[in-house]
């Protein structure tokens, strides 16, 4: 009895001193920078799991570890806040070189809307990746069939006309506003349902409850193709997009572009240096065939754009929102 | 988890009952009688101190319950009343429902005061002080504060095993070496299978510098 | 028939030995991240979707339907044992499940949960292929004034679960709407009560509600007893599997919570919460019944297997309901279908209207391999129910130490967060005022879970028609639910009634200066 009660002891330190010596493994493993591909980099989705930040994420994690160019790419969350956690988080990493956060028109929109002390100026602007393009949506059994039609009756009831899109403040808020606007209609009067993601917009639609949707054209496409139960009136695509057979607005004579775009930003105080390093590693990783299937897979447009031009695409895109969310009343 | 099973085994050989596990042997009837005595030594242990959820209030704890519905209550109408609606917003406004939910608290405060009022003419019941027991509790609170304030500096590791070294004390162990091996062992185990099983990002502190 | 020889044809291809190897790690993954308050199965979806680009598709939908189903169970083993529900769909399993625990008999309570979750899911993928079709249109009946109705008849169905002082149960019930108004307003943009903090704009996450108030609230509270509190270790463990009466107790529930989450699981929105919770207040009332009936005894209270077995086959169908909308309409209704979602589309699968005729073998091949899923589901943790049992069995100290440190990793996994730590801490010491004073704290996780949905569906419905009250009884199915309402309301009321007036008589006779 004595005689096993000190050999469990012992079982028992002994177990327990693996553990220790395993997490210890852990820590080491998670704190090593490392050097040349083996260098640690690592990316903040500022959304929850399944968001579209957090697939951009992944699919870098992926794209970098298949192409040889990073194997030590870990991907952390940090949902909240329509992304300005994540934002907040990389302006507190000042002078990390190796930290690539996901950003895109919602993050500059939830600076405005959410008042966050942090704005991108916080940041280095790296790499645009990707876009996306809004579209107007419709019921199939609707009576507009055309942008034309909807502007007319827009136009006499925008206070009652229900329509359906993403979050307050999102970019299909300031899409649905922009709509608004270029149809001479005050985007403050609009009235907007604001529903938490695509999917739901889409219910909301066929259940009746909205009449109109505003969304990213990826949401829908597949309740748009051939006799799906929805129809698209519109894209906010500069020009036909391939394989898509839906009018865009300026097409159609509405003064309308926009994207729902995608980039990558760093934290701030970097030196030229680094910042080109981190470029350069994003240029390589879009120049390769795997990300070539990742756009075609998950329906992205290619606009890349280097440093240099994001940073003033960037500028753009905040003073246009800025102009925006002030109509909104946000 | 190896300490946690040697200690299971040194409880599982002292209770009779462990041993006829799976295999033992008639069906419903045995069912319904172990059943029976469990309950039992249940209550038994609860029954020393009154179940709080059917005691009445007495004293000045009594005010405590009130008071917190209260001040609930008015933070709710206050925000009800402050809350600034973008000018577009549809009605019922973002207030609406706050100031709803405050006025109901402030009404169930009212109610319950009367109850008290009531209750403390009567003399009946009891106050929860009685058998409160203060300092574990400060102790775990002590506990979590300390895990809250390190975490990010000694890392999930040290922080974890003081947290849990902390609770058993305050839940009255007192094999100091043997609880620290264990609540070591237990934070380690967190990290393998978290960190390193499932990916989630557990600080290192300042074990990442050192080592 | 057809319906039937395509899943045979589907079995037929899922069924091969590396699939079965999937679907085993999956279940595993599952299970492991369940368990965890703080990950969820949306999470481990998301880690593996990157590892699945390499995989064919069956593979691929075998181990997410693997860790969808495991993630499910795994909320319950952690809301039997340690009164912790890993997601809001397991709250309705602590109420009777951790009680079954105290009493010893948290073999049982796992079991049951282990098996109805299985039957769920198999007769919740049976009705998905069979009826998916059927099943989108119903859904799509529902607006924002079905919603609303849809909340309020969850708020009544579940005052069953809450005993003893009626105004103690409101002011917990008030207290959980309050916490749940935190954060910034979905339908207005505006921020509220979030005191300058970003971290509160998103609200308090109901993971650190639920782990605040069960879990840690426990540990306080019972420190705060010290000697008179429960003790675990002198509860016997019990047999450690299903008697033979607890299979008769179980087998309805398992079908009419089965049912509840097959109906309500493909309404985009409304989540596994509420058939729980339905399912819950549905076991209630009718071992009341029965009581009165035939005079058997209501355990509800004291740890009813009914109470774990309803709610926990509710939460595997609703999870195998929510496939409906994701196929029929390619509509997600939670994060972890938005995740498949994207993997489906990732092997040229289009969900939607034309899906069955398009891609009729993958289908089929992804309902097999939800089929296999259930059963390895079974197979894997059954044996587990005693094992995992014994925990309480470890010494107090221990046991307690162990169920803080699992609390605070679930809340900091949310989000990586300490601020989430500060929160918990502050949820905590109001879970452990309330249990001092007898306020009881299920009804604060009901309003936690259901306020938000209320109001913002009410509001939304406003909206949507300019404000003109009458969509709120605008369709067949709000009436329907608001008649049951009242119906629900009105049957206890006169029950009481007359045994009060039956108590009077009673009094009167034998005792007339009694009454004051």
């Amino acid at each position: 009895m004595r005689n096993s009660g000190v050999a469990l002891r012992l079982l028992g330190g002994l177990c327990a001193l693996l553990l220790v010596g395993t997490a210890l493994f852990d820590v080491r493993q998670s704190a090593a920078s490392g050097d040349g591909a083996q260098e640690k980099l690592l990316l903040i989705a500022p959304a929850g799991p399944g968001g579209g930040w957090d697939t951009l994420a992944r699919e870098m994690q992926n794209g970098l570890r298949e192409e040889d160019l990073r194997f030590n790419v870990e991907v952390r969350n940090a949902e909240g806040a329509g992304g300005t956690i994540g934002l907040a988080q990389t302006a507190s990493r000042e002078g990390q070189p190796n930290v690539l956060t996901m950003t895109g028109l919602g993050m500059v929109g939830a600076v405005e809307t959410t008042g966050s002390p942090y704005t991108m100026a916080d940041s280095t602007p790296i790499a645009q990746l990707a876009s996306e393009y809004l579209a107007i949506v419709v019921p199939q059994d609707s009576p507009y069939e055309t942008v034309d039609d909807l502007a007319e009756d827009w136009r006499e009831r925008p206070g009652t006309l229900p329509v359906a899109g993403g979050s307050m403040g999102g970019v299909d808020q300031i899409f649905a506003a922009q709509v608004a606007q270029s149809m001479d209609i005050s985007p403050g009067e609009i009235n907007y349902l604001p529903y938490s993601g695509g999917g739901e917009t889409l219910t909301s639609l066929l259940s009746g409850t909205s009449e109109i949707g505003f969304g990213t054209l990826g949401d829908f496409s597949d309740q748009i193709e051939d006799d799906g139960p929805l129809r698209a009136l519109a894209v906010s695509s500069p020009e036909r997009l391939d394989g898509v057979d839906i009018p865009t607005m300026t097409e159609l004579g509405y003064d309308l572009e926009m994207s729902n775009w995608r980039g990558v930003i760093a934290p701030p105080g970097l030196t030229e240096e680094e910042a080109d390093g981190l470029e350069a590693l994003v240029e390589e990783m879009v120049a390769s065939d795997s990300w070539a299937d990742t756009l075609e897979r998950n329906r992205w447009t290619d606009t890349y754009q280097g440093r240099d031009d994001f940073e003033e695409f960037l500028g753009e895109e905040i003073s246009l929102t800025q102009e925006t969310v002030e109509e909104l009343g946000l | 988890m190896s300490p946690d099973g040697t200690d299971e085994k040194h409880t599982a050989g002292t209770d009779p009952s462990e041993t006829t596990d799976g295999s033992g042997p008639p069906e419903t009837t045995d069912v319904v009688e172990t059943r029976g005595t469990e309950t039992n030594t249940a209550d038994t242990a609860a029954d020393t101190a009154p179940d709080p959820e059917t005691t009445v209030w007495r004293g000045p704890a009594a005010w405590i319950v009130p008071a917190l519905a209260a001040i609930l209550g008015l933070v709710a109408l206050w925000g009800a009343v402050t809350i600034e609606a973008p000018p577009n917003a549809t009605s019922p406004g973002p207030g609406a429902f706050p100031g709803a939910v405050g006025a109901l608290l402030l009404i169930i405060a009212v109610c319950m005061s009367v109850v008290n009022l009531r209750n403390q003419g009567s003399g009946k019941g009891s106050s929860p002080f009685a058998w409160f027991e203060s300092r574990p509790v400060l102790l775990v609170l002590v506990g979590l504060v300390a895990h809250t304030a390190l975490l990010e500096f000694v890392g999930w590791l040290l922080a974890g095993a003081l947290l849990f070294w902390v609770v058993a004390y305050a839940f009255g162990a007192r094999a100091y070496l043997r609880d620290a091996i264990v609540a070591l062992s237990m934070s380690a185990a967190v990290q393998v299978g978290f960190s390193l099983g499932l990916g989630l990002n557990l600080p290192g502190g300042f074990l990442e510098l050192v080592l | 028939m057809d319906t039937l020889i395509n899943l045979m044809d589907g079995l037929a291809s899922a069924l091969t030995p590396q699939n079965l190897m999937w679907a085993f790690l999956g279940v595993l993954l599952g299970t492991a991240v369940g368990v965890l308050p703080g990950m969820g199965s949306a999470m481990a979806v998301a880690l593996l979707l990157p590892v699945t680009f390499r995989f064919d598709p069956t593979s691929a939908f075998i181990l997410f339907a693997g860790v969808y189903y495991g993630g499910m169970f795994g909320g319950a083993t952690t809301s039997i044992l340690l009164n912790t529900p890993g997601q809001a769909s397991s709250i309705a399993t602590t109420y009777e499940g951790h009680k079954m625990a105290l009493n010893g008999r948290a073999a049982q309570a796992l079991g049951t949960a282990v098996i109805g979750s299985f039957v769920a899911s198999v007769i919740g993928t049976l009705v998905v292929a069979l009826f998916a079709p059927v099943m989108v249109a119903f859904a799509l009946n529902f607006g924002p004034g079905e919603y609303f109705a849809l909340t309020v008849f969850s708020f009544v169905a579940v005052a069953a679960v809450v005993s003893g002082s009626v105004l103690r149960g409101v002011t917990s019930l008030l207290i959980g709407l309050a916490i749940g108004l935190v954060g910034i307003d979905a339908q207005s943009g505006a921020a509220r009560f979030d005191f300058g903090s970003s971290s509160l704009m998103d609200g308090i996450d109901i993971v650190i509600v639920t782990v605040g108030l069960l879990a840690l609230g426990e540990v306080l509270y019972i420190a705060a007893r010290g000697k008179s509190a429960p003790n675990f270790a002198a509860i016997r463990t019990g047999r450690p599997w299903l008697g033979r009466k607890d299979l008769r107790r179980s087998w309805k529930p398992w079908l009419r919570g089965t049912a509840l989450g097959s109906a309500f699981g493909p309404i985009p929105g409304s989540g596994a919460e509420i058939p729980t919770f339905l399912s819950l207040g549905l076991e209630r009332r009718l071992a009341a019944r029965r009581a009165r009936r035939t005079g058997e005894e209501d355990e509800f209270g004291q740890g009813a297997i009914e109470g774990v077995a309803g709610p926990e086959s509710a939460n595997n169908s609703s999870a195998a309901g929510t496939m409906v909308p994701l196929l029929g309409l390619g509509l997600p209704t939670s994060a972890t279908a938005a995740i498949m979602l994207a993997a489906f589309q990732q092997y040229g699968l289009q969900p939607g209207p034309v899906l069955f005729e398009r891609n009729a073998e993958l289908v089929w091949t992804l309902l097999a391999s939800l089929l296999i899923g259930s059963v390895l589901l079974l197979v894997i943790n059954l044996p587990f129910a005693p094992l995992w049992a014994r925990l309480l069995k470890l010494p107090k100290p221990y046991l307690y130490a162990g169920i803080t440190l699992f609390s605070v990793l679930a809340v900091y996994a949310i989000n990586t967060s300490v601020t989430h730590l500060v929160m918990l801490l502050a949820v905590a010491v109001l879970g452990l005022v309330m249990r001092t004073f007898g306020v009881p704290v299920a009804p604060a996780l009901i309003g936690v879970v259901l306020g938000p949905i209320a109001e913002t569906e009410f509001r939304r419905a406003l909206a949507a028609s300019s404000g003109d009250p009458s969509i709120l009884v605008g369709s067949g199915i709000s009436i329907g639910l608001y008649a049951l309402v009242l119906l629900a309301a009105a049957l206890p009321l006169i029950a009481f009634l007359r045994r009060r007036r039956a108590d009077a008589r009673a009094v009167d006779v034998k005792e007339p200066v009694e009454r004051p």
